[in-house]
């Protein structure tokens, strides 16, 4: 291994993504370095919510066609084949060129959701979701992984280590609360939230989970612009921590903050680079994102 | 200040519960003491009678309160899970000579694989859709209990083959513990109780002339009766059953588990976006909720001498909907009081007295109305018995609409439970960083808002 795939945290390689005819994603790829912020630009529909769906597991990807039939070639017809090819749990051989996901030494493709969330790269959405009669306290204590009070037996045995483990678990989330600085909605239900507390709520029950990448969908879309600067201030700082990866249409936040910006459009990342570099791109830029920009 | 004016707020709430807790508990207690002073001879057994299947129905309620209530799972299926404990234990005993308590422990055990298998097509299918399948699920268990002729019915006594199940545990049980125990030495209390009841219905009927209290009824004649031995060992053991269930589902919901399946509830898509098996907890909730409406079927069954296939039909799955939103979805009290008090309704209904004098008629004869219903050629009796459905349709809806939280609302999470688990220190240091927080944010809130209104989309 190379001193430049050890910095790596995401490689996600020539995914493609069809709805039907829609094709939202056509050979995207993106690698995102540890402990950098890497942004996601592109216009609305071009396939950014449809990358991260696809990188965190909750899409599954397409395979297109001339390489589908080069996959089936691989396993013969006998049954025995097929029994190996259904249980077979090891990573299967496939063509380079039908893309995959890759976060640290993790293959994320083929994998389930759930289990993808695991391994320590997590996401938002870009519409806020919450559990609303839940308090905001609970909303962060849901969120550790593998928590001895999720099985269903130490719900009887293990009292004693449920308690403390949860004694840790209400510290660390009121650590998180004092961090986004939204101690004072402690107490409240989820649903009695505006949508900027949402957003930061979003975030500090990913922090809950320790990750090491964090995918943010939009994270100040719909939010008032002093709320909207302070979560990005909040994301900046997690940046020594974690590593980001980011989806966002405000232009200044991308290009003051970012260390690489990827451009994305109609399903394909058409420019990659510094903001200087995409800056200097300009042609492309304004003839994708529209003079808007 | 916000602490006090959140307090008031809890205490209107409270009161509002409390007012239409008692608009719909004293109507029946007042129909359930009047068809027991008035209607019924052996009142003990009576009585008994009502508890035992009132803690039955208990059980089957918790059941579906846990999937329904807490992880949001409709099932409509639950009376096939009645069917399936009801006729496994029954048959095991009866008829394959099965020692009763391997055929409860098979029962249980069969409903529970039952349980395991309905939770796979939650994975694909919206809840509505499930609500659909398991329906069909609960109607295909009792047809083919109805018309499977060569397992599922049994040899009669006449040597036909018949679908009615007799159970054989049952008759044992009562033949066995059937000694008499007489009530007699309580007589005297209780008379003394209803005479100082009864006053002001006495003072009712002379003022008005009605007869609330049926002409010759004297309150000295009131006798308990007797209960043999069983009725009071089957209560018992039905308590026994009753308070464990209720203590196994309370361990369910206090825990980090029960925090987990109410967010599945809530919003699956978050709980798995945090890495945890949705699948998991659905599958294990369906599996301890289908355990323990097996469990309500065989003491269902106990209830009965025999029992055939038609004791198990929908409707029966749509009681237990109404003991839970009735009673209030999602915490045990609620569906305790919804059971209590729906069961004592429907067995007042039943009791002749109630029927008689607690209806009207309405004929050819009557004013207004008579033309139209001579026309109709309709004989219109309506009483508590004729109307159950209606009324408790009526009191269903009324519910839905005006109190969707029921009689006793899900306890509103509280962060008290977690906060007791910190030091004094550490908690006295939250608390004091939540009001100065709350302080601050005022004066923040008035120069964010002044720059733009915050908008939700794209
Ligand atoms: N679940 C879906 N089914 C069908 N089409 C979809 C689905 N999700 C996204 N698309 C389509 O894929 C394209 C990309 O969408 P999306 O990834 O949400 O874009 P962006 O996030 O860049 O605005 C759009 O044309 C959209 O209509
Ligand atoms: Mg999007």
């Amino acid at each position: 291994m190379t001193s430049t795939e050890k910095n790596l945290s995401l490689d996600a390689q020539n995914l493609h993504k069809y709805f039907g005819g829609v094709r939202a994603l056509e050979g995207a790829s993106i690698l995102v370095t540890k402990n950098k912020l890497v942004s996601l630009i592109g216009p609305n529909g071009s396939g950014k919510t449809t990358f991260f769906n696809v990188v965190t597991a909750w899409l599954e990807k397409t395979i297109p066609k001339e390489h589908e039939e080069m996959e089936s070639q691989e396993y013969s017809n006998s049954i025995i084949n097929w029994f190996s090819q259904r249980f077979d749990r090891s990573p299967k051989v496939e063509h380079e060129d039908v893309g995959h996901v890759q976060f640290e030494d993790v293959r994320i493709d083929g994998m389930n959701t759930h289990e993808a969330a695991l391994t320590g790269m997590l996401r938002t959405f870009q519409t806020t979701r919450n559990w609303p009669k839940l308090t905001v306290l609970e909303n962060l204590l849901v969120a550790p992984h593998k928590q001895t009070g999720e099985g269903f037996f130490n719900i009887f045995f293990r009292k004693r280590k449920i308690r403390e483990e949860e004694r840790r678990n209400v510290l660390k989330a009121l650590e998180i609360l004092d961090f986004l600085e939204i101690t004072h909605i402690r107490d409240q239900l989820g649903e009695e939230l505006s949508g900027g507390q949402l957003k930061l709520l979003a975030i500090g029950r990913l922090l809950m989970t320790a990750p090491r990448l964090i995918l943010l969908d939009e994270p100040m879309a719909g939010v008032n612009p002093t709320l909207g600067n302070k979560i990005m201030d909040k994301i900046l700082e997690l940046k020594s921590d974690s590593t980001i990866f980011l989806i966002e249409h405000n232009m200044d936040v991308v290009f003051n903050y970012s260390d690489e910006i990827y451009v994305m459009a109609r399903g394909k990342i058409i420019a990659q680079g510094t903001p200087k570099e995409i800056e200097t791109n300009k042609e492309v830029i304004e003839a994708y994102l529209g003079a808007d920009y | 200040m916000k602490k006090n004016s959140e307090s008031v707020g809890n205490l209107v709430e409270g009161r509002s519960e409390l007012y239409i807790g008692l608009a719909l508990a004293v109507p029946i207690l007042i129909l359930y003491l009047y068809a027991f002073l008035f209607g019924i001879d052996i009142r003990g057994t009576w009585i008994v009678g009502t508890l035992t299947t009132i803690m039955v129905f208990f059980v089957g309620a918790i059941s579906l309160d846990l999937e329904v209530g807490s992880m949001g799972l409709p099932n409509f299926g639950k009376v096939g899970f009645f069917a399936i404990g009801a006729y496994t234990s029954t048959l095991l005993y009866s008829e394959w000579g099965v020692p009763f308590p391997i055929a409860v422990l098979l029962a249980l055990l069969l409903s529970a694989v039952v349980g395991y298998f309905i939770s796979i097509p939650t994975v694909k299918l919206r809840a509505d859709y499930f609500a659909i399948m398991t329906i069909a699920g609960g109607e295909i268990i009792r047809l083919m209990l109805a018309y499977e002729k060569r397992w599922l019915w049994v040899l009669s006594p006449a040597g036909t083959n018949t679908q009615v199940i007799t159970n054989k545990f049952k008759i044992q049980f009562t033949g066995f513990f059937d000694q008499v125990i007489d009530l007699t030495p309580f007589n005297g209390v209780t008379i003394l109780i209803i005479r100082i009841i009864i006053i002001p219905i006495e003072l009712f009927d002379s003022l008005l002339g009605s007869n609330l209290i049926p002409a010759g009824w004297k309150v000295t004649d009131f006798t308990w009766g007797n209960v043999f031995l069983w009725e009071i060992l089957l209560v018992g053991v039905f308590l026994l059953i009753s308070l464990l269930t209720y203590w196994l589902v309370q361990q369910i919901r206090k825990s980090p588990y029960g925090r987990t399946i109410r967010a599945i509830r809530e919003d699956d898509i978050t709980v798995t976006s945090v890495g945890k098996d949705v699948a998991r907890f659905r599958w294990q909730i369906t599996t301890v909720a289908a355990l323990l409406a097996g469990l309500a079927g065989v003491m269902y069954a106990t209830t009965f001498g025999a029992f055939e296939a038609a004791e198990f039909r929908p409707a029966l799955t749509f009681q237990l909907y109404m003991f839970i939103i009735i009673g209030g979805l999602g915490n045990s009290k609620g569906a305790f009081a919804g059971t209590a008090l729906v069961t004592m309704f429907l067995r007042a209904g039943q009791v002749d007295a109630v029927k008689e004098n607690f209806s009207f008629y309405f004929g050819p004869d009557t004013p207004l109305l008579g033309p139209i219903l001579e026309f109709l050629q309709l004989d219109v009796f309506i009483n508590p018995f004729n109307l159950r459905f209606v009324i408790l349709g009526i009191i269903l809806v009324l519910f839905l609409l005006f109190k969707p939280a029921g009689l006793i609302r899900e306890p509103k999470t509280d962060n008290e439970k977690y906060l007791k688990l910190l030091t004094t220190e550490e908690r006295e240091d939250s608390d004091l960083a939540v009001s100065r927080r709350q302080s601050l944010t005022e004066r923040e809130r008035i120069d964010e808002e002044d720059k733009a209104p915050a908008k939700e989309g794209a």
